[in-house]
């Protein structure tokens, strides 16, 4: 059989005491793409990136990676070909910035030897990358939310997985970062072809950046498919029950524009 | 304040807790030199014949004093080195060895033993007041185990509060005994507070044979902690079992805890203070942090012992003095870093 390359979902359900996570999800990720996940709160967009970490497992269902059930995946295997960054962190000890982002090698380290000179480049690499070299010798605890956020997604790309799975990363960053961070992503993406699967309120970050639109409505698939067609007043007005005008902006790019005033 | 290089930290450490050793094997009631010191010492490891020294003086060098310095030196050591355990694995900068209630199982352990002896009933003699602290605190780690199994990744909060349910209802269980106790209650009483005192090779011996393996265990697993303080989705991403490797580690540090309060007593603060210490110095990443941690322990402990031994006029108990001295510390400590947090 041809191997299939990335993630293949059927009828993948989750359910915690009795309230529905996800309901009968299927959808085919091929790689070198940037999906993203939309959809309103509680929608179950962080249960479906935990589902597709292996961080929790579906009740019903099944998930093939590159062909594989997840499940079957050893632990420090997955680890290599998967990075996630999650919405929250806990960070209550002073650790150095390149040491965070070393933890990121982890998986490739044996536990009796010290990292080598391909973990301390991939390091490198990642926090150039991400423009955090500059901090490398701060603590993590005196930084801004924003500097925090980028020094996890340095961690994240020192994985050098296939796949990344990121949670609402970009909600703590100011334009500038947001957009260094999705120039970066979609690099990667044409670069190395690695395959990104996005949560993401911004809508317009979402229409700038996403090939794919995976939209969820109180855990089930409502759509998916290609941002540019998706992508519509109607499907917005569903979603959120709010009115909005995409117009086309710069490069042809969707634009959506709403009011803070209720009509 | 990082300034030097970390294993320079450690080196030193290393080098004053020698230091220190030497020095608190010379002072007691009957002052050594160095000289009469490293001849017993020489005597003692079989590299010299039997010197020309009063053999009581050699008694009292080699069979009251170094046992006792050593166990004290052990006991800090590896409740530092649990302390780091703890705090890293319940993500949590206060939390520390007794937070699980291991403590209030081996005094709990440890009053039954006495409660039993003080009505006439005979133990056997393998089963020491020691030994059934031992058993109290692996108990107790058993039932918190129990209480947070259903917690599908053993997450930090549950364990805490297992531990402070099953801890409180011990409490409650040494209040009793203490009441049953009566005019007997200070045996009970001084065995809680700590003490060094009377600590011989075979227990100092048997100490060590904890103490170090769980140490090597612990440090051996200092990526692992490092990466978990960081919350659970993240060290899953990075291939950590949480479950398994939290449960592994609280088993080894609660043994080790164990261990040491079942041999000196409930002593407070150690566990709590020095990795606090040992961290603003080496940093958080645990593979300085837990030699140094260990190397402080027993440099705090030994100096503590020390002073209640010789410098003070009564013996104090040695867990009075930790928390009478470590108390007021860790508030200048924990005041100084929430005053940065609100400035930075």
């Amino acid at each position: 059989m041809e191997t299939v390359k990335g993630y293949s979902l059927s009828q993948v359900s989750y359910s915690y005491d009795q309230i529905t996570g996800i309901d009968e999800v299927s959808v085919s990720l091929v790689p070198g793409k940037f999906y993203g996940l939309i959809g309103p709160n509680g929608s179950g967009k962080s249960t479906f990136l935990d589902i597709l970490s292996g961080y929790i497992v579906p009740n019903h269902g099944t998930i093939l990676l590159n062909n594989v059930p997840l499940q079957s995946y050893d632990r420090n295997e997955l680890s290599q070909i998967l990075a996630v960054v999650p919405q929250f962190f806990n960070q209550n000890f002073q650790y150095l910035v390149s040491d965070v982002v070393l933890m990121g090698r982890y998986p490739y380290l044996s536990r009796f030897s010290p990292p080598a000179k391909s973990d301390f480049e991939a390091v490198d690499q990642a926090m150039e990358m991400l423009g955090i070299s500059h901090l490398r010798s701060r603590s993590i605890t005196e930084l801004s939310g924003g500097e925090r956020q980028r020094v996890m997604i340095a961690k994240a790309l020192a994985q050098s997985g296939d796949f990344i799975l990121l949670d609402e990363v970009t909600s703590n960053l100011d334009i500038n970062h947001t957009i260094s961070i999705v120039t970066v992503l979609s690099k990667l993406i044409r670069d190395k072809g690695i395959t990104v699967v996005a949560a993401v309120h911004d809508l317009n970050l979402a229409a700038a950046c996403c090939d794919e639109l995976i939209v969820l409505k109180n855990g089930t698939l409502k759509n998916f498919g290609p941002t540019s067609t998706l992508l519509s007043e109607r499907l917005i007005s569903e979603l959120y029950g709010v009115d909005v005008a995409i117009i086309s902006g710069n490069q042809s790019q969707k634009q959506i524009i709403y009011n803070y005033v209720r009509s | 304040m990082r300034t030097a290089p970390r294993p320079l930290y450690l080196i030193l450490s290393v080098l004053v807790l020698i230091i220190i050793i030497l020095w608190a094997a010379r002072l007691g009631h009957i002052e050594t030199s160095f000289a009469e010191l490293f001849t017993i010492l020489l005597y003692k490891t079989g590299f010299s014949s039997s010197p020309d020294l009063q053999s009581k003086l050699i008694f009292v060098i080699w069979e009251i004093r170094l046992p006792r310095i050593v166990c004290a030196a052990v006991v800090g050591g590896g409740l530092a080195v649990a302390g780091c355990v703890f705090q890293s694995i319940l993500q949590n900068p206060l939390a520390d060895p007794y937070t699980l209630g291991i403590s209030s199982g081996a005094a709990f352990g440890a009053s039954s033993a006495i409660l039993l002896q003080l009505v006439g009933f005979t133990l056997p003699i393998i089963i020491s007041t020691s030994m059934c602290a031992f058993l109290g605190s692996l108990l107790t780690l058993y039932a918190v185990f129990l209480l947070a199994a259903p917690s599908r990744r053993f997450s930090s909060n549950t364990l805490i509060l297992s531990g402070i349910i099953i801890a409180s209802i011990l409490s409650a269980g040494i209040s009793f005994i203490k009441f049953l106790a009566d005019e007997n209650v200070n045996t009970i009483i001084f065995w809680i507070m700590g003490s060094f005192i009377g600590k011989n090779w075979q227990e100092t011996i048997l100490l060590l044979f904890i103490v170090l393996p769980s140490t090597i265990i612990i440090y051996v697993h200092a990526r692992e902690l490092d990466i978990m303080t960081f919350g659970e989705r993240s060290s899953e991403a990075l291939g950590i079992d949480n479950k398994v490797i939290r449960q592994r580690l609280l088993i080894v540090s609660s043994l080790c805890t164990a261990a040491c309060v079942s041999v000196s007593g409930i002593i407070g603060f150690v566990g709590l203070i020095v990795p606090h210490l040992a961290r603003m110095v080496v940093g958080p990443s645990n593979n300085f942090l837990i030699p140094f941690s260990f190397f402080c322990g027993c440099i705090l402990l030994l100096c503590a012992d020390t002073a209640t031994r010789f410098i003070l006029p009564t013996e104090l108990p040695i867990g009075v003095l930790t928390a009478l001295i470590g108390g007021p510390v860790f508030c200048v400590i924990f005041r100084r870093t929430q005053l940065d947090k609100w400035r930075g």
